[in-house]
């Protein structure tokens, strides 16, 4: 964390409540790009964005500067937005026992542009936390441990994870739905 | 897990069709919901305040009454059976309006400062 946040943190604590509009300029986007991908409503993901900043202004004081800003707000963010999912009670779909596979085709798979469409549809029957973790780390190409701390896992824990989750995608492209 | 130049579909995959964007005057929005929840907590606050003082004072009153009240009213009868117990008004009330202006002095003061 810079330090110049260091010292806007604690302005705000000291009463300085309209120093926070710069971490809202610099990180609603960010924020935003993680929710918007769990809940596809424009007005929805806006409105838990603003729960999220609100939430974090609140707690700002319990903020310790062990990760990044950006980081800490991502993680309110992300957990925000799945409680709003939990109440809404939505389902995924589901592929526990995986059959047998070889990372050989999956790596195929997924380097086949013409699949892209595919790929795009068996992405969204993904569970709302899976989604998010191949996000952050194919797409934004975060770290394994800034993911660890956004999810609230074990980074080793992930890397596992995400192996499971290329299968189950690549089943999700095959049969279109777990059947 | 290793991330390779070999997802290329998945990272494609994973791309917005359309890009999204929150609206360019989403932080002042937030910020505008941010004070107005800081001033309700305040008069919250402000208001429980107000209660529990008036709360602690009553239970402090009733509890003096139940304690020592016969024996102040017994007293305050002696005092006032007395020829010259009149003669205590004047400075009481001077030290009351005393005590007053001090207490309003005070108030005006650390309500400039704070």
């Amino acid at each position: 964390m810079q330090t110049d946040e260091k010292e806007l943190i604690a302005r705000i604590l000291d009463g300085h409540a309209e120093d926070y509009g710069y971490f809202l300029e610099r990180y609603s986007q960010e924020a935003f790009a993680i929710v918007v991908r769990l809940v596809p409503q424009q007005e929805d993901a806006e409105e838990l964005v603003q729960d999220a900043f609100v939430r974090a202004f609140n707690r700002l004081d319990t903020f310790e500067g062990r990760s990044t800003f950006s980081t800490w707000i991502c993680r309110i963010a992300y957990t925000t937005a799945i409680s709003w999912l939990r109440k809404r009670r939505m389902k995924y779909l589901s592929i526990d026992d995986q059959p047998k596979l070889t990372d050989t085709e999956v790596d195929e798979a997924f380097d086949d542009e013409s699949r892209i469409e595919e790929l795009r549809r068996a992405i969204t029957l993904l569970k709302p936390d899976e989604q998010t973790l191949i996000t952050l780390y194919y797409y934004d190409n975060r770290p394994l441990n800034d993911i660890a701390y956004i999810l609230d896992a074990e980074p080793n824990t992930l890397a596992t994870r995400l192996h499971r989750i290329r299968r189950k995608l690549y089943l999700l492209m095959k049969h279109g739905t777990n059947s | 897990m290793e991330q390779t130049a070999k997802d290329r579909a998945l990272m494609k995959a994973l791309t917005p069709e359309t890009p999204r964007q929150l609206p360019s005057n989403f932080p002042y929005v937030t910020m505008r919901r941010i004070k107005a929840e800081q001033h309700l907590e305040e008069s919250r606050q402000r208001k429980m305040a107000i209660v529990t003082t008036i709360l602690v004072s009553l239970a402090g009153g009733a509890a003096l009454l139940y304690f020592v009240g016969g024996t102040l009213w017994h007293t305050l009868l002696r005092i006032f059976e007395q020829p010259d117990a009149f003669a205590l008004i004047g400075p009481t009330l001077f030290c009351l309006l005393f005590f007053a202006l001090v207490n309003h002095w005070l108030s005006k003061h650390f309500a400039m400062t704070k």
